[in-house]
């Protein structure tokens, strides 16, 4: 302790000079400051996964002694060939038992015994209590990082997740038209076009532009809604031009017909469907995750974590988890899911898992 | 632990005796963990949470969004006053005697006028309109911050936002030179003019850039701020930028000349700019400015072009019959 006092001493005599400056290692993110909490990173080297593409690409939360770890699904989805790492013990054969799109977290199962499952704590911690989480990992060493607890818990993100990919037109009254479709989106894909009016989503009748997130419902991304629409069967080009006196003639005698179709479209993503435009707090943000907005309820930290930190436990000083990171969003801003939601979110993937 | 914490916390007065009158001065005792080259135990971190969580609830509070219309988007700000005095940036006020709106945590707005600011160092002072009380913030005077030290940096970051409240960040103060400080508490676009604050909650500077580095996020001090008040509180545009620009002088009214070459008089002020302000009223016949006759509009318009926002300009003008002279503070137009 003395050292330290003395070392203060001899920074802080020099502070008042213009244009002095604070070593790294003595800055939040150093390894001094790191040191005060080292103690902690055991809890990340034993109950956090580093996940392993050919680099580390995220982390997990290890919740139970068995092998069942939570990681970020549309990350890890991207993953070839996915290992794991617990403790100092590489995994190679890792399962994904459920996923929830709505919160964006899988459950996978590596084969293990004895690891060591991630400790809830039973408050959630307040706006200003100092969190960690993971940081940037070695093979066997996990580091961890400092921030705050920075806003109010809150859902983010007020519209559906799950998309047709579609723009609508259609005053009240009038038939719901498909004016503008998504390259991206899952109705592209499977053959609706623009112009296509709508009949019936799941076999309801859609009667306003409201009306179509309402039939989609709680319906998650990857579900596939069957939409029948009436389509314009335009008329053959006539052959030959006939002696037509009239030039309306060839179009009053044929009528344009209809046709009704039906189509079982695949539900996406809003932000897989419409790329989000980057805006300047975006640009200044560096890689955030893609999938960084609607979730049900939040915390807010400040730690600067990247694409590929989120997905392992957010730790309060006690070492008890208070959270899971799930998205980078900004440079000062880190979403993880609550403790509380996540321990309810485990018990519905392993039912959801048939375990 | 709690001890440390208590001791940290407790308040030292000094009562300094004036001729005639008693002035009570609060002075705090440094948080012992500011003395420290790196906290050493999560026990001093423990220390720095609890300082930092009993400061925010009126810091918080004090800590508004500046809402500059939609074009423009947003910064933040910090009332220090009762009757509603802000501190902000400039490149966030943008300007001497503009109308902005002031949001509160709450999502309650008033409108809000920018006084005073130095260009070239992107501070700025405005002042709510509106009934105080207004929940408000002191500041270090004593400028006794020293390198190192923990800070929190408050904001409306990317924008209000009823749900989500105001943002904190920890860091600590890790650059200093005279007219700029750095912290490693990560800003982002909309905290531009939040507050700055040390760990007792006093406030020490407000945020004005960042780098590209997470760890550069850049600070007026409030010396700054102290050292150029009169100034600032009177609605001066100092200094040449770059944080603002100064724009041409804008009276506010429209005019008419007189078809017999009698002068030129006012048809109509515009509401809230600088000819309303002073009083100046529909009607009014415009003799002089800086003792120079008014002949027509336009020489009226060049005289008023050599000026800038901030300037004030003398008028002589005449009332029912009457004359009289005012001094009036120009605005600005964009």
């Amino acid at each position: 302790m003395s050292k330290s006092v003395f070392l203060a001493g001899v920074l802080l005599s020099n502070a008042i000079v213009s244009g002095q400056s604070l070593e790294g290692d003595f800055r939040k993110e150093g390894v001094h400051v790191r040191a005060a909490y080292d103690n902690l990173t055991e809890v990340f080297q034993a109950s956090s996964a580093a996940i392993y593409d050919e680099l580390p690409n995220g982390y997990g939360l290890v919740v139970s002694e068995d092998g069942e770890i939570l990681v970020k699904a549309s990350e890890f989805e991207l993953i070839e060939n996915p290992s794991v790492i617990v403790a100092k013990k590489r995994y190679r054969d890792v399962a994904v038992l459920a996923t929830s799109p709505e919160w964006d977290v899988s459950l996978i199962k590596v084969e293990a015994e004895g690891l060591a499952p991630i400790e809830f704590a039973d408050v959630e911690p307040e706006h200003g209590s100092i969190v960690l989480s993971n940081s940037s990992t070695s093979r066997f060493k996990r580091r961890a990082q400092l921030g705050v607890i920075a806003a109010k818990a809150r859902a983010v993100g007020a519209d559906k997740l799950a998309v047709l990919g579609i723009g609508m037109s259609g005053e009240e009254g009038e038939p719901v038209v498909i004016s503008t479709i998504s390259p991206l989106s899952g109705a592209k894909d499977a053959g609706l076009e623009s112009g296509d009016e709508f009949v019936s989503i799941d076999g309801s009748a859609v009667e306003s532009r409201e009306g179509v997130p309402e039939l989609i419902g709680d319906k998650s991304p990857g579900d596939f809604i069957s939409v029948v629409v009436r389509r314009k069967i335009l008329p053959e080009e006539p052959g030959e031009p006939l002696e037509v006196q009239d030039p309306f003639a060839f179009a009053e005698e044929n009528p344009p017909e209809w046709e009704e179709l039906e189509f079982e479209v695949e539900l996406r993503e809003r932000q897989e469907v419409f790329p989000e435009q980057l805006t300047r707090n975006d640009q200044m943000s560096g890689e955030f995750s893609k999938r960084r907005t609607n979730f049900p309820r939040v915390l807010q930290h400040d730690t600067s974590l990247a694409q590929r930190t989120t997905g392992g436990p957010l730790l309060t000083l006690d070492g008890k988890c208070v959270g899971m990171n799930i998205a980078f969003a900004s440079r000062e801003c880190t979403y993880a899911i609550p403790a509380k939601e996540l321990q309810e979110l485990i018990a519905e993937l392993r039912t959801k898992a048939g375990l | 632990m709690k001890v440390l914490f208590l001791s940290s916390l407790s308040l030292r007065f000094t009562l300094v005796l004036g001729l005639g009158s008693a002035l009570v001065q609060g002075e705090f005792e440094r948080h012992y963990f500011n003395d420290l080259a790196a906290p050493e135990t999560v026990e001093d971190l423990i220390n720095i949470e609890n300082a930092l969580k009993s400061s925010l609830p009126s810091t918080r509070a004090a800590t508004i969004c500046l809402d500059l219309g939609e074009e423009k988007g947003s910064g933040s700000g910090v009332i220090v006053s009762p009757d509603g005095l802000i501190l902000t940036a400039a490149h966030v006020s943008g300007g001497v005697n503009r109308t902005i709106e002031a949001v509160m945590e709450d999502g309650t707005r008033y409108p809000v006028r920018t006084l005073g600011l130095i260009s070239d160092t992107d501070a700025a002072m405005a002042r709510i309109e509106g009934e105080g009380p207004f929940p408000y913030v002191e500041i270090d005077r004593e400028d006794s911050t020293v390198l190192g030290d923990w800070v929190m940096s408050l904001g409306h970051s990317g924008g209000f936002d009823e749900e989500r409240g105001v943002v904190v960040r920890l860091g600590r103060l890790v650059r200093m030179a005279q007219r700029t400080w750095q912290s490693d508490g990560t800003l982002i676009g909309g905290d531009s003019g939040g507050p700055l604050f040390d760990l007792h909650g006093r406030l020490i500077g407000i945020h004005s850039r960042v780098g590209k580095v997470k760890g550069e996020n850049m600070h007026v001090p409030m010396s700054n701020f102290l050292q150029n008040w009169e100034k600032m509180l009177a609605g001066e545009f100092v200094g040449e930028g770059p944080f603002a620009q100064r724009l041409k002088g804008f009276l506010g009214v429209q005019l008419k000349e007189d078809a017999e070459g009698g002068g030129v008089s006012i048809t109509e002020v515009v509401e809230g700019q600088a000819a309303a302000q002073a009083g100046l009223q529909a009607g009014d016949f415009l003799l002089q400015i800086d003792g120079e006759d008014i002949v027509d509009i336009e020489g009226l318009k060049a005289k008023l072009q050599e000026k800038t926002e901030g300037q004030s300009i003398a008028l002589t003008y005449k009332r029912d019959e009457e004359e009289h002279e005012l001094e009036l503070k120009l605005g600005g137009h964009e």
